[in-house]
C-alpha cells in the first residue's frame, strides 16, 4: 500500500487494523492516536505492533529513553511484561533503593562547589558577591547537574518528576536572585518532596527564597499588597484556570460556602491578604542572610473569607503564619487542585489528552491522601499502572531536553560537563538553541508540556543542528573528541548496511520501525551499493563519517520524536 | 521587470490609440505570481506580553482625569512637563517615546485607546490565549486568529517564500497550528550543517525523507522546516547593515525587528509576521517618571520600532507604504498604583497601529478615570474591542474578509478607521473629440468599505508606451484635477488633453483618485466603447 495515504477513509483504517489481527482493546486511547497508529502500519513494509513494546514505553515515558543495558535489566525483572512494569514502577518509586554509584562518582569527578551550600551561602557568597561569575555559579551548576542526572541516574522517574514539579511551580534563573540561589531551590524545595506529599511541597515553595522574590510576595504587606503570589498560587500551582470564576460574588460560586467549586477575584485579594508578611531577610539590619522571615509587622490581621471559610482577625498574632498555612490546607485539599494535579501528571506521563476517567480517578487517589507522606507517590503509581499508560504511544512529541537527552543516552554518550569548558558551553550553546534553556522560562507557567507548541520550525532545525553535532561535530579532530563515537560501539561483526541500520535501529528505538523508514536509513548507508555487501568500514573514513551521519539521520527522524 | 508579463493591457483602435491599465493590485491578484512582491501587503503584530501599563504609556495630561492619575499614581506619575504632547488631544506619550512620538506627528502612528478585550480575566493565561487564538472567553480553538487569518486570505505561499514568519523560538499562540507559519530565532544557524562536511546534502535529503512519509502535525512541520533552511541559507544571514543612521536596540527584540527588516527587504513573499516583547508584568519597581524599568521598556519598544520604520525607506524603495505593525498586550494594569512602586492586573489596554497606511492620531471612545467610570471601579474600561482593530486590518489590508471565521462569535464589525480608507478607483471613459482626447469619470466619495471620503484631486498620468506604471516608474502626472468642494458622487469629472491627437501616435491613460489623507485610490481602467483588443 504505498498509494496517497490521505485517500484512506477512516472505514478503511479500521478494517486494514481489524485485518491485520490487531483488533485489541484500546480504551483510553485517543482516536487520533489509534488511526496514527494504523497508518504507521499501512506505510511499513511490514505489520507491526501498533504501540511499541511495554518496555520501550516505560522507558521512554518513566524517564529519558534507554541506555544500553536498561531493557536488559527491565527483561531480568519478572517473568513478563506486565511483572516487570509492576515491578519497575515500584523500583522508581522508591528511588533511596536505587544503587545509583555511577551518577554519584561522576558528580564527585566534576567541580559543583556550590552544590551543598547552605540557602544562606548561596546567598551571601553568590548573590552578594560583586563578581558576575560568582553569581551565575549556582546556576551553572544546576544545569549541568540537571543533564548528568538525566543522562546518568537510574532513578529516571524520580529525575523527570523533578522536572516536572520545577514547570509547575516555575522560577527564572534569568532573574538576578533567582540565578544565585536557584541550586538551594532544586535541592531543598523540589528534590526532598518529588514523590511525597503535595502540601508539604506547597509550603516549601511558598517560603522559598525563589517564589518569594519571583512572584513579589517578599514585599506583600498590609500597607501595600502585592497579589503576583496569590494569584498564581491559585490559578497555575493549586485550583488552576478551569476553577476561576472571575468578578463574581464570591457567594455565588457554585457550592459555598461549604465546598465551593472554584475562586474568584475577592479570593485572590483575600488570599493576597492572607500572605502579607511572608518575606525573607534581605535587609542589613536584620543579617542579609536570604532565609525565610515572617515579618509580623507587615500582616493584614483583619478577618478573611477564603473559598468559603472564613478565617477569624488576629490569629497570626498568636499563631505567627497562621492565615497562610491555612489558604495552603485549603487549597492543598480543594477537588479542583486534585483535579488540576493530576490532569497534568497524567499529560507528562501518557500523553496530551489524557483520558479524564483517568484524571478522575488519580484526583481521588490526590484527594483520600491528602496528609499522607507518599501522596504524590500513590498518584504516580495509579496513572503508571494505567491501561492508558502502557497501550498509548506518540501522544507526546518530545521536548528539546528529552530529545537530546534520549539521544545521549541512546548512544551511550560518556560527557562531563566541565565547568566553563569549550565542550560544555558549545553542548549549552547548541541546546539553548532549540528553546529550552534550563530554568530559563520567563512567566510563571513552565515550559508547555504539550506537542503543538514544540513543534516549529525552529524547534525541528535546532534540535537536528544539535543532534549531528553530537555525532559528528565538524569541529572534531579526532573521533574521540566527538560526543559519541558511533563508530567504535558498532560491532565488528555489522558491516553491511541493512546490518548497520538494523543494529543502530534496534538500539535506538528497542522496537521494529516501519520498513518506509527503515529503507530510508538503509538507502543513507548504502549511497547505491548492495545493502547487504559488507563495507569496509574500519579503513575508509568516510564511510565512518557516514555511519555516524546514519545514526543522525535516526535521531532527526520523525520517529525518534515520539515518546 | 516582470511588469508585463503580469498584466492586460487594452489597446484602443483608433488613431490614437489610447488605453489605460489595471492597477497593480489588479494585477497581483489576477496573475498572482508565486512571489506577489513587491505588490503585497504585510501586517506585522508585536505582542507586549506581560499586560502593558497603558495608563503610563498614553498618559492624561489636563482635566479632571490628569487630578485622578495624580491620585492614583503619586509615585508613578509623570510629570506633565516630561509627556510628549498629542497635538491639541489631552494626553500625551511617556517620555522614553520619542522615536514612535515622531512617527505620530508624521501620521503615520495611529494609536487606539482604551482598546482590548470584554473579558473579566487577569490571568496572563486566560488573556494571552483569549486573545491570541481570538475567542475571548469561549473554549479555546486549537488555532490561534492568524492561523484562520492565512488560511483563509486570498493569497497563497508558495514553497520558495517566507509567507508567515513568527520571529521566536517557537510559534506564538496566533500562530498556533498553523501549518504555513515558520518559527524563525536568528538566520546564522538556520542549517543542518554542524556535522562534517561530506554528507551533509545526503543527510538533508534522507530527513526530508523521512517527514515526507506522513502526514502528521510533526510530519508536516518537518517538511516546512527543511524548506524554511532552503530559503534563509539562500538569502539570509545574520550580518546585515541596515540604513545609514539606523541603530537597533542591541537585544533580542531588536535581532527579531532587524531580521523583520531583512526578509522584508529581500522580498521573498512575506505577508504576516509576529515579534514579541516579554517584561511587562510590572508588579514592583516599575519606576516613575522618564527613569526606571518600565521606561527602559518602553525606549527599547519605541527605538526598535523606530528604528525598523526609518530602515524599511531604503535609497530604492519606501516599503513602509506596504507594511503595517500592530502592538496589542493582553491587558492594561489597575489605575491605582501599589505599594511596591509597582502596578498589578487590570482590564482595558491599547493598541498601536502603525505604518504608510495608518490613520494616524487618537482613536476609540475614552471611558474617562474617574471611579465611575472604571471597569469594576479599579481599571481602564474597554471601549474598543482589540477585534474591531484586528478585522480592519485583515479586511483592507488582506481583502480577508472572513471575521467570523478569524474571529468566532465576533459580530458587529465596522472599521474604525485605523487604516486609511481607500477612495474607490475612478471608472473611466475616453473619447476622441477632433484633436483633443476626453477621458471622463464619475467624482468619488466613497471608500472601498462605502463610507463617506474626501477627494483631495484625481492624478492623470500619460504615456506612449502601453506597458506603464507610473509608480514603479516613478512618472509625475501630465495633470491633477482638484475636484470643486461641492461635487456630488457620479458628477463627471473631464480631462482633456488638447491638440494631443493631431499628430499620429499611441497614447495611453491612467488616472487615480487621492484622498485628503494622501490616502490613493487603485489606477483606473478604461472600460470606454472604443473598440479594442487585448495584447499581452
Amino acid at each position: 500500500m504505498s498509494g496517497s495515504v490521505s485517500e484512506l477513509s477512516r472505514r478503511e483504517f479500521l478494517s486494514i487494523f481489524n485485518g491485520a489481527g490487531l483488533g485489541t482493546r484500546r480504551d483510553g486511547v485517543h482516536s487520533n492516536e489509534l488511526e496514527r497508529s494504523v497508518l504507521r502500519m499501512v506505510w511499513g513494509a511490514k505489520v507491526i505492533e501498533s504501540v511499541p513494546p511495554i518496555p520501550v514505553i516505560a522507558l521512554n515515558r518513566m524517564g529519558f529513553g534507554p541506555r544500553p543495558g536498561d531493557f536488559e535489566a527491565f527483561a531480568a525483572l519478572g517473568d513478563d511484561d506486565l511483572t516487570r512494569l509492576n515491578n519497575y514502577i515500584e523500583q522508581q518509586l522508591h528511588p533511596g533503593s536505587i544503587n545509583d554509584s555511577d551518577l554519584e562518582s561522576r558528580i564527585t569527578a566534576e567541580e559543583y562547589p556550590t552544590k551543598d551550600k547552605t540557602r544562606q551561602e548561596l546567598w551571601q557568597e553568590h548573590h552578594r558577591s560583586d563578581v558576575g561569575e560568582e553569581r551565575r555559579r549556582p546556576y551553572q551548576d544546576v544545569k549541568r547537574l540537571k543533564f548528568l542526572r538525566a543522562l546518568y541516574s537510574k532513578r529516571q522517574l524520580y529525575e523527570l518528576l523533578t522536572e516536572f514539579w520545577h514547570d509547575h511551580f516555575n522560577v527564572d534563573a534569568g532573574s538576578n536572585v533567582i540565578r544565585s540561589m536557584i541550586m538551594y531551590y532544586d535541592r531543598d524545595v523540589i528534590r526532598p518532596y518529588v514523590l511525597s506529599n503535595f502540601r508539604m511541597l506547597l509550603e516549601a515553595v511558598a517560603t522559598s527564597t525563589c517564589m518569594l522574590d519571583y512572584l513579589d510576595n517578599y514585599v506583600n504587606k498590609k500597607t501595600g499588597p502585592n497579589e503576583n503570589w496569590a494569584r498564581e498560587l491559585l490559578e497555575l500551582h493549586t485550583l488552576g484556570q478551569d476553577h476561576y470564576y472571575g468578578s463574581i460574588p464570591q457567594e455565588d460560586v457554585p457550592g459555598f460556602p461549604d465546598a465551593p467549586e472554584g475562586y474568584v477575584e475577592a479570593d485572590v485579594f483575600a488570599v493576597t491578604r492572607c500572605f502579607t508578611g511572608w518575606s525573607f531577610n534581605y535587609k542589613e539590619s536584620e543579617g542579609d542572610t536570604g532565609e525565610f522571615l515572617y515579618r509580623a509587622n507587615w500582616h493584614d490581621n483583619g478577618s478573611k473569607l477564603v473559598l468559603g471559610q472564613t478565617l477569624p482577625a488576629d490569629q497570626d498574632i498568636n499563631d505567627p503564619m497562621k492565615d497562610g498555612q491555612d489558604v495552603l490546607d485549603l487549597v492543598a485539599s480543594h477537588p479542583g487542585t486534585a483535579k488540576h494535579i493530576s490532569y497534568k501528571l497524567c499529560r507528562r506521563l501518557i500523553g496530551d489528552e489524557p483520558p479524564e476517567s483517568l484524571v478522575s480517578s488519580a484526583a481521588d487517589i490526590f484527594l483520600a491522601n491528602v496528609s499522607e507522606p507518599d501522596q504524590i507517590a500513590q498518584v504516580v503509581r495509579h496513572i503508571l499502572q494505567s491501561e492508558a499508560f502502557r497501550t498509548t504511544w506518540n501522544e507526546k512529541f518530545k521536548r528539546p531536553f528529552e530529545v537530546i537527552a534520549s539521544a545521549m543516552r541512546g548512544v551511550d554518550a560518556d560527557v562531563e560537563f566541565v565547568y566553563d569548558g569549550s565542550w560544555t558551553n558549545k553542548f549549552f550553546w547548541h541546546f539553548n538553541n532549540i528553546g529550552q534553556p534550563p530554568f530559563y522560562w520567563e512567566p510563571p507557567d513552565g515550559y508547555p508540556d504539550v506537542g503543538a507548541y514544540w513543534r516549529s520550525s525552529n524547534s525541528f532545525v535546532m534540535r537536528w543542528r544539535h543532534l549531528i553535532w553530537l555525532v559528528d561535530d565538524k569541529a572534531a579532530a579526532t573521533p574521540a573528541d566527538l560526543t559519541a563515537d558511533v563508530v567504535n560501539q558498532t560491532p565488528a561483526d555489522r558491516r553491511s548496511p541493512n546490518a548497520l541500520a538494523d543494529y543502530w535501529i534496534e538500539r535506538l528505538f528497542g522496537y521494529e520501525i516501519p520498513g518506509a523508514e527503515r529503507q530510508i536509513v538503509v538507502d543513507f548507508m548504502a549511497q547505491g551499493a548492495d545493502p547487504d555487501v559488507d563495507l569496509p568500514l574500519d579503513s575508509d573514513e568516510s564511510l565512518q563519517s557516514r555511519l555516524r551521519n546514519m545514526v543522525a539521520l535516526i535521531l532527526s527522524s520523525e520517529l525518534f520524536q515520539q515518546r | 521587470m516582470p511588469v508585463i508579463s503580469r498584466r492586460a493591457f487594452l489597446k484602443v483602435g483608433c488613431s490614437a490609440a489610447i488605453a489605460a491599465m489595471a492597477g497593480s493590485r489588479f494585477g497581483s491578484l489576477v496573475f498572482g505570481s508565486p512571489l506577489a512582491e513587491p505588490n503585497q501587503n504585510i501586517m506585522v503584530v508585536i505582542f507586549l506580553r506581560g499586560g502593558a501599563d497603558v495608563l503610563n504609556i498614553l498618559t492624561p495630561l489636563s482635566g479632571d482625569d490628569r487630578a485622578y492619575y495624580e491620585d492614583a499614581r503619586p509615585e508613578l506619575k509623570i510629570p506633565v512637563a516630561e509627556l510628549l504632547p498629542l497635538g491639541g488631544d489631552p494626553f500625551g506619550l511617556h517620555p522614553a517615546m520619542g522615536a514612535l512620538y515622531d512617527i505620530y506627528n508624521t501620521g503615520d502612528l495611529a494609536i487606539v485607546r482604551a482598546a482590548g478585550m470584554h473579558s473579566d480575566t487577569r490571568s496572563h493565561f486566560d488573556a494571552q490565549a483569549f486573545m491570541e487564538r481570538g475567542a475571548p472567553d469561549q473554549a479555546l480553538p486549537s488555532t490561534g486568529w492568524l492561523t484562520r487569518h492565512i488560511e483563509t486570505a486570498p493569497f497563497t505561499i508558495g514553497s520558495d517564500e517566507l509567507g508567515n514568519v513568527a520571529l521566536e523560538t517557537a510559534l506564538p499562540a496566533s500562530f498556533a497550528s498553523s501549518p504555513d507559519a515558520i518559527a524563525l530565532n536568528k538566520f546564522n544557524s538556520f542549517d543542518l550543517n554542524t556535522g562534517e562536511y561530506e554528507w551533509r546534502d545526503e543527510l538533508k535529503a534522507s530527513i526530508r525523507q523521512m517527514y515526507e512519509l506522513g502526514t502528521s502535525d510533526s510530519h508536516v512541520y518537518g517538511v516546512n522546516a527543511l524548506d524554511a533552511v532552503d530559503i534563509v541559507t539562500a538569502n539570509f544571514s545574520d550580518d546585515y547593515t541596515p540604513e545609514p543612521g539606523v541603530v537597533y536596540p542591541d537585544n533580542g527584540f531588536g535581532d527579531h525587528l532587524k531580521m523583520l527588516a531583512q526578509i522584508i527587504k529581500k522580498q521573498v513573499g512575506l505577508r504576516t509576521a509576529t515579534i514579541d516583547l516579554g517584561g511587562w508584568d510590572t508588579h514592583k519597581s516599575q519606576g516613575g517618571g522618564s527613569t526606571g524599568y518600565f521606561s527602559d521598556m518602553l525606549g527599547v519598544l519605541s527605538d526598535g520600532l523606530g528604528a525598523l520604520y526609518a530602515d524599511l525607506n531604503t535609497s530604492q524603495t519606501d516599503y513602509r507604504g506596504r507594511v503595517t505593525i500592530a502592538t496589542m498586550s493582553e491587558f492594561g494594569r489597575r489605575f491605582v498604583e501599589n505599594a511596591n512602586v509597582g502596578t498589578d492586573h487590570g482590564h482595558g489596554g491599547m493598541l498601536m497601529v502603525l505604518g504608510g497606511q495608518a490613520n494616524g492620531g487618537l482613536h476609540g471612545v475614552w471611558p474617562g478615570l474617574h471611579t465611575d467610570q472604571l471597569y469594576n471601579g479599579k481599571d481602564l474600561a474597554v471601549t474598543t474591542d482589540y477585534r474591531r482593530v484586528l478585522s480592519e486590518l485583515i479586511i483592507r489590508q488582506f481583502n480577508n474578509t472572513n471575521i467570523d471565521y478569524v474571529f468566532p462569535e465576533y459580530t458587529g464589525y465596522s472599521p474604525l478607521g485605523v487604516i486609511r480608507s481607500i477612495p474607490e478607483t475612478p471608472v473611466t471613459q475616453i473619447r476622441k473629440a477632433g484633436s483633443d482626447v476626453e477621458i471622463t469619470w464619475g467624482h468619488i466619495a466613497k471608500d472601498t468599505d462605502g463610507r463617506d471620503v474626501d477627494i483631495d484631486r484625481y492624478e492623470v498620468w500619460r504615456s506612449a508606451s502601453p506597458y506603464f506604471d507610473p509608480i514603479e516608474l516613478g512618472l509625475e502626472p501630465i495633470s491633477s484635477i482638484v475636484p470643486p468642494g461641492d461635487a456630488n458622487e457620479g458628477d463627471p469629472v473631464v480631462f482633456t488633453d488638447a491638440g494631443v491627437a493631431a499628430t499620429v501616435g499611441s497614447y495611453y491613460y491612467t488616472v487615480r483618485a487621492v484622498g485628503v489623507d494622501e490616502q490613493v485610490s487603485g489606477l483606473a481602467r478604461e472600460t470606454g466603447e472604443f473598440t479594442y483588443e487585448l495584447i499581452r
